[in-house]
């Protein structure tokens, strides 16, 4: 995993969500593992468009209320997120949907 | 003539079910019909025989190598189970194996549907269903309506493949806008001619709802799932790779502990692994 993050106080969003005022809770990395803009950076609208042009799908902020479940994080990067979302369009809404999405997670994760 | 009709005309020149299925549907439902007749109706055909005893044999059932005859598959797995095995094998034997379209070869719609059938099974063990003989089965023939269109339209099923692909959209939506008419309706009609159980009808019908009506029953709900389950994990191909949103009426059915499909990942894998070999090749 490129990254493991404080489960309570980060989520994982997608680009289309982040809005100025975000915190980053991890780097944002290109596919070849450079820095674009580290940890701690507060995001603007700039960024925001920076994030569309550079391809980044989604990226890890710093959050009080995570929306994304503790476990689900664990076994999260950008790679799994980025294949899992052209597959999935839906949010799992109770433990056994959780178990599909984590079921998911494990078997892309594998295939990469 | 429209594509339903033509669906619809194609399936009625399908010749009968194959006889051994109907002779032993007979014998079955005879009360007088002992475990030797039974079994020499299955065993006038070897290369199903054949098939049956290494189906018995795989781990789907758990009874690792110790069935070495047909009586014996009828003891252990049951007369029903054995039926629903020969009936699986005739019927994809009277498919071709070569209308492929771009994408979509019917081996690997047989290894989803075999991989559905695994999964649901083992859903319905894992739920403490008494009585699971009919849960492979069902999973099995859920998307037979895909394989009625392969054989009778493969032209027109190549523009369904690729509307998939254009719009991202799920394979059933894409087939109504070549064909009028779904998967789930071609594989009724075929249903239909064939007086398949109603049970299967209802699963063939209603697999993507997870719902007949406004309810469900363990049965349905299981196989609903059990396409999901198998979207995710890449058993076989069904046309399109995105993984369908549960109903949630299935979860009040099912009434599953968290963590338990997680659990059972593993056991579906080499089920699946071990069933396709024995029932494909």
């Amino acid at each position: 995993m490129d990254f493991i993050w404080n489960k309570m106080a980060t989520r994982i969003i997608y680009t289309a969500d982040i809005y100025a005022g975000m915190e980053l809770a991890e780097s944002v990395k290109n596919l070849y593992g450079q820095m674009l803009l580290s940890a701690g950076t507060m995001l603007t609208e700039s960024h925001i468009s920076l994030f569309k042009t550079w391809g980044i799908e989604a990226v890890v902020i710093n959050s009080d209320e995570p929306e994304v479940p503790a476990d689900l994080t664990s076994a999260l990067d950008f790679e799994t997120m980025t294949i899992l979302k052209k597959r999935m369009n839906w949010t799992p809404m109770n433990d056994q949907e959780m178990d599909l999405f984590n079921l998911a997670v494990q078997t892309i994760s594998k295939q990469k | 003539m429209d594509f339903s009709e033509k669906i619809r005309s194609s399936v009625n020149n399908l010749p009968t079910l194959p006889t051994i299925y109907s002779q032993l549907s007979q014998a079955i439902e005879d009360p007088l019909a002992t475990n030797e007749k039974i079994a020499k109706i299955i065993s006038a055909d070897q290369t199903s025989a054949f098939k049956v005893l290494k189906v018995a044999n795989s781990p789907l059932y758990g009874l690792h190598g110790k069935i070495d005859s047909i009586s014996q598959a009828l003891i252990y797995l049951g007369h029903n189970e054995v039926k629903n095995i020969v009936f699986s094998l005739s019927i994809m034997k009277m498919f071709s194996k070569d209308k492929n379209v771009r994408g979509l070869r019917p081996v690997d719609l047989w290894a989803h549907s075999i991989g559905v059938g695994v999964i649901t099974r083992n859903i319905g063990l894992a739920i403490g269903e008494k009585n699971v003989e009919n849960y492979f089965l069902a999973g099995v023939f859920h998307d037979i309506g895909k394989i009625i269109f392969l054989e009778f339209a493969v032209k027109e099923y190549q523009k369904v493949m690729e509307l998939v692909i254009e719009k991202k959209c799920q394979i059933k939506d894409a087939e109504k806008e070549v064909f009028g008419i779904d998967h789930a309706t071609a594989g009724q009609i075929l249903a239909d001619k064939w007086r398949i159980p109603q049970y299967i009808q209802d699963i063939i019908y209603n697999h993507h709802m997870g719902q007949k009506t406004k309810e469900t029953n363990t049965l349905l709900a299981s196989v609903h799932l059990g396409n999901i389950v198998a979207h995710i994990l890449g058993f076989g191909f069904s046309g399109d790779n995105l993984i369908p949103q549960p109903n949630p009426i299935i979860w009040g059915v099912l009434k599953l502990r968290r963590g338990t499909i997680l659990s059972l990942k593993d056991k579906f894998i080499d089920d699946y692994s071990h069933t396709i070999k024995m029932m494909l090749m």
